[in-house]
């Protein structure tokens, strides 16, 4: 049974008349439906989605609804590239005047679908109200949902999706929304960023939903990067579909905050197509971070690799859950998985649980994960070479961290991480192991 | 340069002691072999005197350069000049060579309070020590060690040696799993390293190396204790004859 005090708490921020497309509408209709008979996940363990996440804290939290803002905020990273397709949504709402949008792609609002009105039809069938609680959530809620086509096969398509939280309004909540279609045989570079902006005594709660629907032969380098210092909890859904000999290359990097969940999942739907997600999450202090990385191998003759790596510190959570089914039919498949972790504190936990779910008999599949604290004969190696013990841990921490960030390929994004290392892995709070 | 006296160690949470009152003194210029069987302690004496932290002296001193250096930080003994050439390089993934090197070069420079290299002046150094040594300069972009025979691991170590310029290099059983070549490679870079300055302590299983590196003094430790010292012709002895006969003699 849902409690009605959670359920009138999120009533404030439902309007069910909303001017949206018609089909849209419905999404958003059968999205509180859904909420209205499932609610917020259980906090008890019950459920396997979320057997870690501790939702008590979300259930006594009020958030109150942004609005439409101008707002003059920096974003040195991404001004620099210009000549990059932008999108800013600002406290769930798309930032117009901000956002930089060339005549190669098309966007439109779903207030107003023109040309995209094709593409009513897909959304909310990638990302799908009744396969969890918040995703029927952010469906329920959606403040100004973006449809974007990619359309220009001749040249690399550039596109970076900027989710902000301005700070401005205290235990806001904002719930993101885009479907992005890739025309056969493009090729795109898409960065995804979460910036919060709102200091630690605002817990402000961002349900970013994104379905990436990539047809036939199109090939996506998708690069994520979510910096939360502030307090907020934040849940973020990636969802794919793949066509026929599409690739899928993803790579993420998470300095996690109080509570937050990167879920990303793509379906392999065409044959030949290819997936992979790696990523690399860092948590501190009390902070909870969870990834749930999935592939489904619907159809024969796809691969697909996970790889992600955590460290962490302090008294912090993580999880990882990695999933990779293979139904029956999907013959030829490769998969494999794997979750390295390093400890720096007694204090610190990690759950890690690659699995495998294999129904077809023709497959290459393999999984493994590792936790473990600093190596000591690599520690006395580096110290033998002159170098103390704590500047020694640190390039043991970043030594780890930067195969993933090479992976980003992209030399502003690599540059920036590198930066952001250096200042925060000194100062993680290692205490206890050595 | 180095005096070791009747130093016995043994691991933290074991009471057996694997070093059992070693006395030896290294001089100025000084090249000396340690030479046992398997298990004799002789990786153990090459890494307690780098300062592992995994051992605990029992007794003894060791003093370099006239300072006690038992209690001192392995970082420390580096900065005093003392280097150790590992028998097992560790692999260290997202670390590389040219950034080790000069991690270990800025922190020398800070504890003599000198004035640091920069990133070109280093990579000058860096490069013509890479070619002296006729390695890969493809290898050194990669990971510390990774993926690299077991050849590449030990010039790897020669090459940290030529570029940190130590007075006392300690090398633990860098011949084993060398090629002919590599060994001689490996040899031609220490004997260039060789002046009257500089002492070395070359810890080996077999006679082998010391054909190239000619040794003033070879000692035989077995069982944690130097049972035996003389010059080079004690290691063709050894070669020729096995460690059982010294072992034997020791037993009458």
């Amino acid at each position: 049974m849902v409690s009605d005090i959670i359920l009138n708490r999120f009533k404030n921020l439902y309007e069910p008349n909303s001017k949206f497309d018609k089909k849209i509408k419905e999404i958003k209709f059968d999205g509180w439906k859904n909420f209205n008979n499932h609610g917020l996940p259980p906090s008890d363990h019950t459920s396997e989605l979320w057997k870690y996440t501790n939702f008590s804290k979300l259930y006594n939290s009020e958030f109150s609804k942004t609005s439409k803002k101008d707002l003059e905020l920096e974003f040195t990273l991404f001004d620099k590239r210009k000549d990059w397709n932008t999108i800013y949504i600002v406290d769930g709402f798309y930032d117009e005047k901000k956002s930089i949008i060339s005549n190669e792609i098309v966007l439109e609002n779903a207030l107003n679908l023109k040309n995209l009105k094709y593409l009513s039809n897909q959304f909310g069938s990638i990302a799908i109200n009744s396969e969890n609680e918040m995703i029927a959530l952010n469906s329920s809620l959606m403040q100004d949902p973006i449809l974007v086509s990619i359309r220009n096969s001749n040249k690399i398509n550039n596109l970076q999706i900027i989710i902000v939280n301005s700070g401005e309004n205290s235990q806001s909540s904002s719930f993101p929304r885009l479907f992005v279609e890739f025309s056969p045989n493009t090729k795109s570079n898409i960065v995804e960023m979460y910036v919060n902006f709102a200091d630690n005594t605002n817990k402000n709660l961002t349900v970013p939903v994104i379905e990436y629907f990539l047809r036939e032969k199109s090939e996506v380098s998708h690069k994520r990067i979510q910096i939360d210092q502030g307090n907020s909890y934040y849940f973020q859904f990636d969802r794919i579909l793949q066509n026929e000999e599409s690739r899928f290359k993803s790579t993420s990097f998470s300095f996690s905050g109080l509570l937050s969940r990167y879920d990303i999942h793509s379906d392999l739907h065409g044959i030949n197509s290819d997936c992979s997600f790696h990523g690399l999450y860092i948590t501190d202090k009390n902070q909870h971070q969870e990834n749930e990385i999935s592939t489904t191998h619907s159809v024969e003759r796809c691969s697909s690799d996970q790889m992600f790596k955590g460290i962490l510190a302090g008294k912090s959570r993580a999880i990882f859950s990695g999933k990779v089914l293979v139904k029956k039919n999907a013959q030829k498949t490769r998969a494999f998985q794997k979750d390295l972790n390093f400890l720096l504190s007694k204090a610190a936990e990690v759950d890690t649980k690659p699995s495998l779910e294999i129904y077809a008999d023709d497959v290459e599949c393999s999984h493994g994960a590792t936790a473990g604290n600093i190596d000591k004969n690599m520690l006395f190696y580096l110290q033998s070479r002159g170098i103390n013990k704590d500047q020694a841990t640190s390039m043991l921490i970043r030594g780890f961290a930067q195969e993933i960030i090479e992976e980003f390929q992209d030399e502003l994004l690599i540059e920036y991480l590198e930066k952001l290392l250096d200042e925060k892995i000194p100062n993680l709070d290692i205490e206890g192991i050595m | 340069m180095l005096n070791v006296k009747n130093l016995k160690v043994k691991v933290a949470d074991n009471n057996e002691l694997i070093l059992n009152g070693i006395d030896l003194s290294v001089k100025k210029g000084e090249i000396h072999a340690i030479m046992g069987p398997n298990g004799s302690g002789k990786s153990t004496f090459a890494n307690v005197l780098a300062g592992k932290p995994d051992y605990e002296i029992v007794e003894g001193e060791i003093y370099f350069l006239s300072n006690l250096i038992n209690e001192l930080l392995p970082d420390e003994r580096s900065h005093m000049g003392l280097f150790l050439a590992f028998q097992y390089p560790s692999e260290i993934p997202g670390v590389r060579s040219f950034q080790m090197l000069k991690a270990s070069i800025d922190a020398k420079k800070e504890y003599y309070k000198e004035k640091k290299l920069s990133v070109r002046e280093f990579a000058k150094l860096y490069d013509s020590k890479v070619k002296e040594m006729g390695m890969d300069i493809e290898l050194t972009k990669r990971s510390l060690n990774f993926g690299f025979s077991g050849g590449e691991k030990k010039k790897n170590e020669i090459l940290q040696l030529s570029i940190l310029d130590p007075t006392l290099a300690i090398l633990d059983e860098t011949d084993s799993g060398l090629d002919v070549d590599a060994l001689r490679t490996v040899a031609d870079g220490v004997n260039a390293m060789r002046s009257v300055e500089r002492s070395f302590i070359i810890v080996t299983h077999y006679q082998r190396i010391l054909n190239y590196i000619v040794p003033d003094f070879v000692h035989v430790l077995v069982d944690g204790k130097i049972v035996k010292s003389g010059t080079k012709d004690l290691a063709i002895d050894i070669e020729n004859n096995g460690y059982e006969k010294i072992i034997s003699e020791l037993g009458s």
